[in-house]
C-alpha cells in the first residue's frame, strides 16, 4: 500500500508488469475513489466550466471534457468537466487538488443562491475499466449501449452497473478506458460483482503504479 | 415489461431505470371541501388511452419528468420536464401516489 | 441396444456430414457405454447405435422414438449429466457423458407404467375437472399415485447451484433471428450499409435447413448447379467475413419482448439484445400426419431422416415408405434409396401429381393417403388408402417418413402485434401484418423456395437499414418487384392435396399432441362439451401445453377442430405463443446473483470487533458484539459508541429551501435559527407518517436532514417530487454515501470527546438540539447533540472516508473512560426506554401523528401543508387509537407483534417489547383503544397464548425529564 494525500491504496496486487499486460491484453480494473469529485448544479455552471475549460467551451449533456486549472501555489493541474444535465456538472481532479477546487469554484459561485458546488468526493467509490474487452465486462452488468456508436470517447452516461446507480466515463488513454462511480458504498459490491463477471476474461486487479504508466500520467 | 421511455434529459432507456410515479392530478386548495380531498387521494382516473404520468429516473439523472404514456399498448409518444408544456396545465400541482 | 462400434452403421462420408470420423467419442446411455463420433448430436448417435425408444409418453407411457431431430418435438427428452428433459436430438455428444431415459420404470425399452395405454377409458379429456370430485376421499386415495407419475424428469436438488450462469447485454441496429438462408442474406444486406447486426442462429454452424439439403439448386444464378449444403457454406464464409455481424452460434431465441427486447439462450448464457429493427427469419418445421399409429417408433418427419443422413450419416434401418405432396418428399425418397434403403413406396395425396420426379424402382400411390401404422414397439407396416377407389391396402416397412406440410415458426411473431392469417393457398398460418420494426423473410413467410429466401432476406435486410437510417443503396423496389414476379410463378405452381378424408377410422390410437397424449377423440369430446375455439380447448384438453408447446399439435388441432365444428381456420384460432419459446432453465434467467449490499466504511472495523453482522434491509450492521446488557450498560454508566453511517442523509439548498420543508414537513422549518436542530415527521396527505428524522440548519437556505435508514431513497424521491411539482428553486441531494456518523452516548462522552476538538462542548455552550461544525481528531465534522438512545451525546458526520481514523480516535480517548462499541441491538433497547418510535416498527401506513402522540411535532397553526387537511380531519372526527407505553406486571416480556386484548377479543398490538434488565418484566409500546389509553389503565397483553396484566404508562420509561439528556 502507498499513501498520496491521505489515502491508501495498493501500488500493485502482483506485479506492475503483469497488470500491464492484462491491462493490454483483455480487461483490468482499479480503485480510483480519491479523485477528487465536484457537483456543481445550477443555472451558473455554464461560467465555472468556461472557467475551468476556456472562455470558449460548449457544454453537451452527456460529454465530458479535460481542462486544467492553475491552483494557489501556481501549479496546473488536470480537472475533468462531465455534463450530466443542462444544470449539473460532474467535475473530477487529482486527489490532493480537491479543496483548492471546491474552494475556489465556491468563490466563482453567482451570488444568487442557484448554484451550487458540493464536494461528493467522499460520496463516490470510483472503479476504472480499462483494456480492449472493458465494454464486454461492463455489458455484463449494465444494459447501456457501450458500443462505440453509443459511447465514443469521453462520453458521459448514468445508469444501472449491477443493479446500483452508477456514472459512467468514457476516457480512452491508451487502451480503451471507463471511469466507473457508484455510490460509495457498494463500492465493494459492484467491485465483485466486476470480478466475478470478468472471470471469462481473465481480468486483472490493477494498482496504482500500473494505472500511472498506462494512462501516461496523473489520474484525474 | 421491457418498453423503452425517453428520459428528458438521458435519452432513451429501459422501463427497469425508472420509478413511476402515477399518473398526474391537481392537488386541492387548503379549503377546499372534504370531498374533493378524498377524491383526489383515493380515486383515480385510470384511462384507458394516453394519460399524462409522472416518473422520474432512478437509476439515470435522479429528476422527475412527465410522460404521456398509452395504458394499452405502454407506448409513450411524449416525455417532457414538468412546466415545459401548455398541455399539461392539469398537473400543476404534483400527484400523491 | 446393438453393436457399439457404431462407425460400421454409418453411411459413407460425404461434405454434408458433420460427423468426423476420426474422432470417435463414448458416452454412458442408462449405465451403458455407446460410442459416438465427434459432430453427433446425443440422438444421431444412440439411433446409430440402433436405440429406437427413446422415451415413453406422458400420460400412457407409450413407446417414442426421434421424430423431428430439429428439438420440436418431445419425444427425445433424456437426462443428461443431471439434467432433466434435455432435447438429445440437438444436444451435441460430449465425451463421458452420462444419458439416461426418463418417465419409464425400470427403462423406455420395458416400461410397467405401459399398462396406461389400457386405461384411456379412465381417463377422459377434462379428466382433472371431472373425476376424483366426489366421494372426496377419492382424491385423497388417488393422489399419491398421481403425484407420483405426474411431471416430466427429476431435477437434482444439488444441480445448477454452481452459478455459471452469465448474462450479457448487447445492443444492435438489427437482429436477425435464423441462420438459414433467408437469415443470412438479410444479415448481410443489413450489414452493407454499416448496421450493427446481431445474428442468431439456433444451430452449431450457419446454413439451417440448407445444411441438410443435398439437392442441387438451378437458381438463383450465382448459385446454380450448387448443392444446398454448398449454397450455405458460401452465404456462411461472407457472414464470417463481416465485421460488424454479430453471430451467436447455438442460441435459441426464446422471447421477443416490448421495446425489441430480444432474449437469447446460448447454454448457460443468456443475452439480452435490444435491437431497433427486427428480421425474423425462423424458417418452418414439418407438420405431423393424423392417423392411428402415428406416434411410433420409425414415424419421422422428413427432416428428421434428411438430418440424420446428411449431417451425421445415419440412415433409417429397414424398409421406409414416404408421404409425399411435393418435389421435397420425392426427391428424399430418392436420397432414401441412394442411402441402400429399401424404399417401399411414395404415398401423394395428389390426384395427379405433375411436375415430380419419378424415382426408379419406387412406386408412387398417388391420391392415397396413410390411414394407419401397424406395430408395438416400432412401425412394422402400414395401411394406405386408395381415395377414388375407397381400399385400404398394407404395406410392410419399419419406417414411414412424413414429409409434405409446413408450419411456419411464427412462434416469436406472436409476441409482438403481429397478426397471423390463414392462406388457403399455401395452405399455412402466415404472418399477415408486422410491427413497423419487425420483419419477416424466408420459410416462415409460408414459401418454401430458396430463391425467393435469398430475395425475401435481401429485402428485409434492406428495410431495416432504412429503419435505422443507414441504407447501403440497394434498390428495394426492383427487390420488391422481383418478389412480387417470382412469387406469383411459385403460387402458380402449387398443387395441394384435396383435403384429407375425414380423420381416422382405422384401429389405435391417433395423437395430436404428442406430449400430452391428446388424441382427436379427446378433442371432439371437448369441443361437443362447448370447448369449440383453440383458447378453450387447449385449457381443457392439455393440448399444446407440454414441452413442445403446440410446435407439433397446433397446426393439426386446428385443421381438426375446424373441420369437426365446420368453422374457418381462421375463426378457430390460434393459441397465444409466450416466452420462453424454447425451454430454459430458471438458473439461465436468473443469473450471476447481482443482490446489492451496502457496507459502511466502518464494516471491517465491525468484524474486527467481533461484532455480529445482521442484514438491516441492505445494509449489514453490527447487531451486538458481546452480551447487550453490558452494551448497555455501558452506555448508561460510561460512554457507548455506534456506527451510524447508514442514517439517510439528505443536503437540501437553495432559495426555496425554507419555504419546501414548511410545506412537506409537519413542523415549521422557516423559523427554525441557523445551528438549531428539529425532530420531525412526514405525512403523505392522507394523514399517514412516513418518515421522520431531524433537520439542521446550516444557514439560510441550507439544511441538513436525517431520514430513515431504510427511506432515504423514497425521500430523496419525496422531496424531488414536491420540489418539481411546485416548482421551487431548491437542490436537493442524498448525501448518505458521502459522510460517515458515529454517535457517541453517555455520562462520559464529554470528556471523551473534549479530548480530541477545540469545540466547547460544556453544557451550555453547546446545548441540547444545537448543532456546531469543528475538527475531531484533525476531520472536519458536523456535530449534532441530539440524544436517540437517551444520554448526553453527539452524532458527528464526517467525510466517510475518515470513518476508521474517527473511530480509532474515539476509542482511544475513551478507553480511560471504558468506552464500548455498542450495536443495533443495544440502540433499540436504549431508544425504546426512551419511548422514542421507530418508523416501520412502531408505525405502520396508516399510522398518524396524532394518534401516535406525536402531536407536538405537527403544527396544524402553519399555512398548508403535506397532510394537513387529513390531520385536521382526524381531530375533528376524534382520535380512535393511541401508540402508548405499557409495562407488564409480572416478569413476563411479550413478543412484538402480540395482540392487545379486550373482553376475549384483540383490540391493539404490541409493536415493540423488551425485558427491563433490573426487574425483568417486560415493557414497550403497544396501539391501543383510545378508552384504554389513559395513564395507569389496566390491560391486557396476551404472552405466548395466555392473556397477562399490564399497565398504560405515558411517560417515558428512563429518564423521563430528559434531565440526563440536557446535562
Amino acid at each position: 500500500m502507498e499513501e498520496r494525500s491521505g489515502w491508501l491504496r495498493p501500488s500493485f496486487y502482483t506485479s506492475v508488469e503483469e497488470e500491464m499486460e492484462g491491462v493490454k491484453g483483455s480487461v483490468g480494473i482499479s480503485d480510483i475513489s480519491p479523485a477528487g469529485k465536484l457537483l456543481v448544479q445550477g443555472p451558473g455552471g455554464e461560467r465555472i466550466a468556461r472557467s475551468l475549460l476556456g472562455k470558449d467551451a460548449e457544454l453537451q449533456v452527456g460529454r465530458a471534457q479535460a481542462g486544467s486549472r492553475e491552483s494557489a501555489d501556481g501549479e496546473t493541474f488536470p480537472v475533468a468537466v462531465c455534463c450530466l444535465a443542462p444544470e449539473e456538472l460532474f467535475v473530477t481532479c487529482p486527489p490532493e487538488r480537491r479543496d483548492d477546487l471546491a474552494g475556489a469554484l465556491n468563490a466563482e459561485l453567482p451570488e444568487d443562491g442557484q448554484t451550487i458546488v458540493m464536494d461528493v468526493t467522499s460520496s463516490y467509490a470510483g472503479i476504472n475499466v480499462a483494456g480492449p474487452r472493458s465494454s464486454d465486462l461492463l455489458g455484463k452488468v449494465t444494459d447501456l449501449d457501450l458500443h462505440h456508436d453509443a459511447m465514443s470517447n469521453l462520453a458521459c452516461v448514468q445508469g444501472q452497473f449491477a443493479e446500483v446507480h452508477g456514472i459512467l466515463v468514457r476516457w480512452d488513454r491508451g487502451e480503451p478506458g471507463n471511469n466507473l462511480y457508484v455510490a460509495r458504498e457498494y463500492g465493494v459490491y459492484v467491485w465483485e460483482a466486476l470480478w466475478e463477471a470478468g472471470e471469462e476474461y481473465g481480468l486483472v486487479a490493477v494498482g496504482v503504479e500500473a494505472h500511472r504508466r498506462l494512462i501516461g500520467g496523473v489520474p484525474a | 415489461m421491457s418498453f423503452l421511455l425517453k428520459c428528458p434529459n438521458c435519452g432513451e432507456r429501459s422501463v427497469a431505470d425508472f420509478r413511476f410515479g402515477g399518473e398526474t392530478n391537481s392537488r386541492p386548495d387548503q379549503d377546499a371541501p372534504h370531498a374533493q380531498w378524498v377524491n383526489y387521494y383515493y380515486f383515480r382516473k385510470n384511462v384507458s388511452g394516453e394519460r399524462q404520468e409522472w416518473w422520474y429516473h432512478k437509476f439515470g439523472c435522479r429528476q422527475w419528468f412527465l410522460a404521456v404514456r398509452d395504458s394499452r399498448t405502454n407506448e409513450v409518444p411524449r416525455t417532457y420536464w414538468p412546466g415545459d408544456r401548455a398541455e399539461q396545465a392539469a398537473s400543476d400541482g404534483a400527484s400523491q401516489e | 441396444m446393438a453393436d457399439p462400434a457404431s462407425r460400421d452403421n454409418r453411411l459413407p462420408p460425404h461434405p454434408s456430414q458433420r460427423t468426423d470420423p476420426s474422432s470417435p467419442v463414448s458416452f454412458t446411455f442408462n449405465g451403458k457405454q455407446v460410442s459416438a463420433l465427434e459432430g453427433d448430436t446425443i440422438g444421431s448417435a444412440l439411433h446409430s447405435s440402433g436405440v429406437r425408444i427413446f422415451s415413453r409418453s406422458f400420460k400412457y407411457h407409450r413407446p417414442r422414438g426421434l421424430m423431428c431431430m430439429t428439438g420440436d418435438c418431445p419425444n427425445c427428452l433424456m437426462n443428461v449429466d443431471g439434467v432433466p428433459n434435455v432435447r438429445t436430438c440437438t444436444a451435441p455428444v460430449q465425451q463421458g457423458m452420462d444419458v439416461q431415459t426418463q418417465n419409464a420404470w425400470p427403462s423406455a425399452e420395458h416400461d410397467a407404467l405401459s399398462m396406461m395405454d389400457k386405461l384411456d377409458r379412465l381417463m377422459p379429456v377434462g379428466f382433472y375437472y371431472k373425476s376424483l370430485i366426489r366421494p372426496r376421499i377419492s382424491w385423497d386415495m388417488a393422489r399419491p399415485f398421481i403425484r407420483r407419475v405426474a411431471g416430466l424428469g427429476k431435477v437434482g436438488p444439488d444441480k445448477d447451484q454452481d452459478n455459471e450462469h452469465q448474462h450479457h447485454n448487447l445492443w444492435a441496429d438489427v437482429a436477425v433471428i435464423g441462420g438459414g438462408p433467408a437469415g443470412m442474406a438479410a444479415a448481410l444486406e443489413a450489414s452493407k450499409g454499416g448496421c450493427r447486426v446481431v445474428l442468431v442462429d439456433e444451430g452449431p454452424v450457419l446454413g439451417g435447413h440448407l445444411l441438410s439439403d443435398v439437392s442441387v439448386h438451378a437458381g438463383p444464378e450465382e448459385y446454380a448447379g450448387l448443392p444446398g449444403y454448398e449454397v450455405a457454406a458460401r452465404l456462411a464464409g461472407e457472414v464470417h467475413g463481416t465485421s460488424n455481424i454479430k453471430l451467436l452460434s447455438g442460441a435459441s431465441a426464446f422471447g421477443l419482448y416490448p421495446g425489441n427486447l430480444l432474449g437469447v439462450s446460448k447454454g448457460k448464457r443468456l443475452y439480452k439484445i435490444r435491437s431497433k429493427e427486427i428480421i425474423v427469419a425462423t424458417g418452418c418445421r414439418e407438420v405431423p400426419q393424423m392417423f392411428p399409429g402415428n406416434d411410433l417408433p420409425g414415424v419421422y418427419m422428413g427432416e428428421a431422416v434428411r438430418r440424420l443422413m446428411h449431417l451425421y450419416g445415419v440412415a433409417p434401418s429397414g424398409r421406409a415408405l414416404v408421404v409425399a405432396s411435393d418435389k421435397r418428399g420425392y426427391q428424399l425418397a430418392s436420397e432414401l434409396a441412394q442411402a441402400g434403403v429399401q424404399v417401399v413406396g411414395i404415398v401423394d395425396g395428389r390426384e395427379s401429381p405433375v411436375g415430380s420426379d419419378a424415382v426408379d424402382g419406387i412406386p408412387v400411390f398417388a391420391n392415397h393417403e396413410v390411414t394407419g401404422a401397424s406395430g408395438t414397439k416400432g412401425v412394422k407396416g402400414a395401411m394406405i388408402l386408395d381415395k377414388s377407389a375407397g381400399e385400404t391396402m398394407r404395406l410392410g416397412c419399419e419406417a414411414i417418413v412424413i414429409t409434405g406440410a409446413y408450419e411456419p415458426n411464427t412462434g416469436l411473431l406472436t409476441q409482438t402485434s403481429t397478426a397471423l392469417t390463414y392462406d388457403p393457398e399455401l395452405q399455412e398460418i402466415v404472418p399477415a401484418d408486422t410491427p413497423s420494426t419487425i420483419h419477416v423473410a424466408g420459410d416462415v413467410t409460408g414459401i418454401h423456395d430458396l430463391e425467393l429466401s435469398l430475395l425475401q432476406g435481401r429485402a428485409a435486410g434492406c428495410e431495416a437499414s432504412l429503419g435505422v437510417d443507414k441504407p447501403a443503396g440497394t434498390d428495394l423496389d426492383a427487390l420488391r418487384g422481383a418478389i412480387v414476379e417470382k412469387e406469383q410463378a411459385y403460387r402458380a405452381n402449387l398443387q395441394s392435396a384435396a383435403p384429407s378424408s375425414d380423420p381416422p377410422r382405422a384401429a389405435g390410437k391417433t395423437f395430436v399432441c404428442l406430449c400430452e397424449d391428446v388424441t382427436p377423440k379427446d378433442l371432439y369430446q371437448g369441443i361437443d362439451e362447448g370447448f369449440d375455439e383453440m383458447q378453450t380447448l387447449k385449457r381443457y384438453s392439455t393440448l399444446s401445453m407440454g414441452p413442445c408447446q403446440g410446435k407439433m399439435c397446433l397446426r393439426p388441432a386446428i385443421e381438426l377442430c375446424s373441420r369437426y365444428t365446420g368453422q374457418t381456420m381462421d375463426e378457430t384460432g390460434s393459441t397465444t405463443s409466450r416466452p420462453p419459446l424454447r425451454p430454459l432453465t430458471l438458473g439461465t434467467l436468473a443469473g450471476p446473483l447481482h443482490m446489492p449490499v451496502k457496507r459502511t466504511a466502518l464494516h471491517e472495523k465491525h468484524i474486527l470487533l467481533g461484532g455480529a453482522m445482521a442484514d438491516v434491509g441492505p445494509w449489514k450492521r453490527p447487531h451486538s458484539y458481546g452480551p447487550v446488557s453490558e452494551e448497555i450498560a455501558a452506555v448508561r454508566e460510561r460512554v457507548g459508541i455506534i456506527d451510524v453511517s447508514t442514517l439517510g442523509k439528505i443536503d437540501v439548498q437553495g432559495v426555496d429551501a425554507p419555504a419546501l420543508l414548511d410545506r412537506v414537513y409537519t413542523h415549521r422549518f422557516s423559523n427554525l435559527p441557523v445551528g438549531r436542530i428539529r425532530y420531525s415527521l412526514l405525512c403523505s396527505d392522507n394523514g399517514s407518517i412516513i418518515d421522520d428524522g431531524t433537520i439542521t440548519r446550516l444557514a439560510d437556505s441550507h439544511y441538513f436532514i436525517t431520514t430513515t435508514t431504510a427511506n432515504v431513497d423514497l425521500m430523496e424521491e419525496w422531496l424531488k417530487w414536491w420540489n418539481a411539482g411546485w416548482k421551487t428553486r431548491v437542490h436537493v441531494n442524498n448525501v448518505t454515501s458521502g459522510y460517515g456518523a458515529i454517535n457517541l452516548a453517555g455520562p462520559k462522552a464529554r470528556e471523551t470527546l473534549s479530548k480530541l476538538t477545540d469545540v466547547d462542548l460544556s453544557p451550555d455552550a453547546f446545548r441540547y438540539m444545537r448543532s456546531v461544525e469543528g475538527d475531531v481528531a484533525g476531520v472536519p465534522c458536523l456535530f449534532l447533540r441530539i440524544g436517540f438512545v437517551g444520554e448526553i451525546g453527539w452524532e458527528m458526520h464526517f467525510p466517510a472516508e475518515y470513518s476508521e481514523h474517527m473511530w480509532d480516535a474515539l476509542m482511544d480517548a475513551g478507553s480511560e473512560f471504558g468506552i464500548a462499541p455498542f450495536g443495533v441491538e443495544a440502540q433499540r433497547v436504549l431508544r425504546l426506554a426512551k419511548k422514542h418510535i421507530i418508523l416501520g416498527q412502531d408505525t405502520d401506513m396508516v399510522s398518524n401523528p396524532l394518534e401516535g402522540d406525536l402531536p407536538w411535532v405537527v403544527r396544524l397553526d402553519k399555512d398548508d401543508f403535506i397532510g394537513k387537511h387529513a390531520l385536521e380531519a382526524i381531530q375533528e372526527r376524534g382520535l380512535r387509537e393511541m401508540l402508548v407505553g405499557f409495562v407488564m406486571d409480572e416478569p413476563v416480556v411479550p413478543e412484538d407483534g402480540v395482540p392487545v386484548m379486550h373482553s376475549g377479543q384483540p383490540v391493539g398490538r404490541v409493536t415493540s417489547s423488551r425485558a427491563d434488565p433490573t426487574t425483568g418484566r417486560g415493557f414497550g409500546l403497544a396501539w391501543v383503544p383510545v378508552d384504554l389509553s389513559q395513564e395507569g389503565t389496566q390491560i391486557t397483553i396476551r404472552v405466548k397464548d395466555n392473556p397477562r396484566p399490564a399497565r398504560v404508562v405515558h411517560e417515558a420509561f428512563y429518564d423521563p425529564e430528559g434531565a440526563r439528556l440536557r446535562e
